[in-house]
């Protein structure tokens, strides 16, 4: 089991080669994870859903009103 | 670099399991130009910590680290009991306008806001934040050499 430690937002075009192909993409955006326990870098594509989708990938947010 | 603050309305709607309303989904796809704008023009997304500490009801431990590291989240008002939401917005921003080159306050419900008569601070409501920023990536698209953040500038402050 991992725990997500950080984030980072980036423009596949931008990432090196060798990512690009992991991802099968060459544009768009992508998180770049760092997660433990053995710190680990992780390249996630952020899909149609975007940023929210990708927190929803995390968990599903709390039913809490924060009117 | 570009700040970015949105407000409380824009990120009830990002932490809303379900979005159906048009101006949720107006809302939440403004907030995803922001975050593509922090890769893509070197933007910087702000809250004041009196927004996040609502927001951070609704997340679990991996999307608060996430949130927390994404986003710069200011502290100065913390725990300060004059200061309400509103007023850490206007506070914070204030302060960052003097470093920045443009503050955009992406919100709907602005008037609350009460925000500094600085000109380098713009509100914005999702729609015209959406529609500015892809109207600059069409010039780009069509050939125009320009500065992305340059443009943001331009077209938000005129």
């Amino acid at each position: 089991m991992t725990t997500l430690k950080s984030a980072r937002i980036a423009r596949i075009e931008n990432l090196p080669k060798e990512d690009q192909e992991a991802l099968g993409k060459t544009e768009g955006f992508a998180i770049i994870e760092i997660r433990n326990s053995e710190p680990k870098e992780e390249i996630k594509l952020i899909g149609e859903d975007g940023i929210r989708g990708y927190f929803l990938s995390l968990g599903r947010f709390a039913e809490v009103d924060i009117s | 670099m570009v700040t970015i603050i949105p407000c409380l309305e824009v990120m009830k709607s990002v932490t809303d399991n379900n979005i159906d309303s048009a101006p949720s989904k107006l809302r939440v796809e403004a907030f995803q130009l922001a975050n593509e704008l922090i890769a893509e023009a070197d933007a910087k997304i702000l809250m004041p910590s009196q927004l996040y500490d609502k927001i951070a009801l609704r997340l679990n431990a991996e999307q608060k680290n996430a949130f927390e590291t994404l986003y710069t989240i200011d502290k100065s008002t913390q725990a300060v009991a004059t200061y309400d939401l509103y007023r850490a917005t206007k506070l914070v921003a204030d302060a960052e306008s003097k470093a920045r080159p443009i503050v955009i306050i992406l919100g709907e419900n602005i008037d609350s806001y009460a925000i500094p008569t600085n000109y380098k601070i713009k509100v914005v409501k999702p729609q015209e934040f959406i529609d500015k920023i892809k109207c600059i990536r069409e010039l780009k698209k069509k050939g125009n050499m320009f500065d992305m953040r340059e443009a943001i500038v331009f077209s938000f402050l005129g």
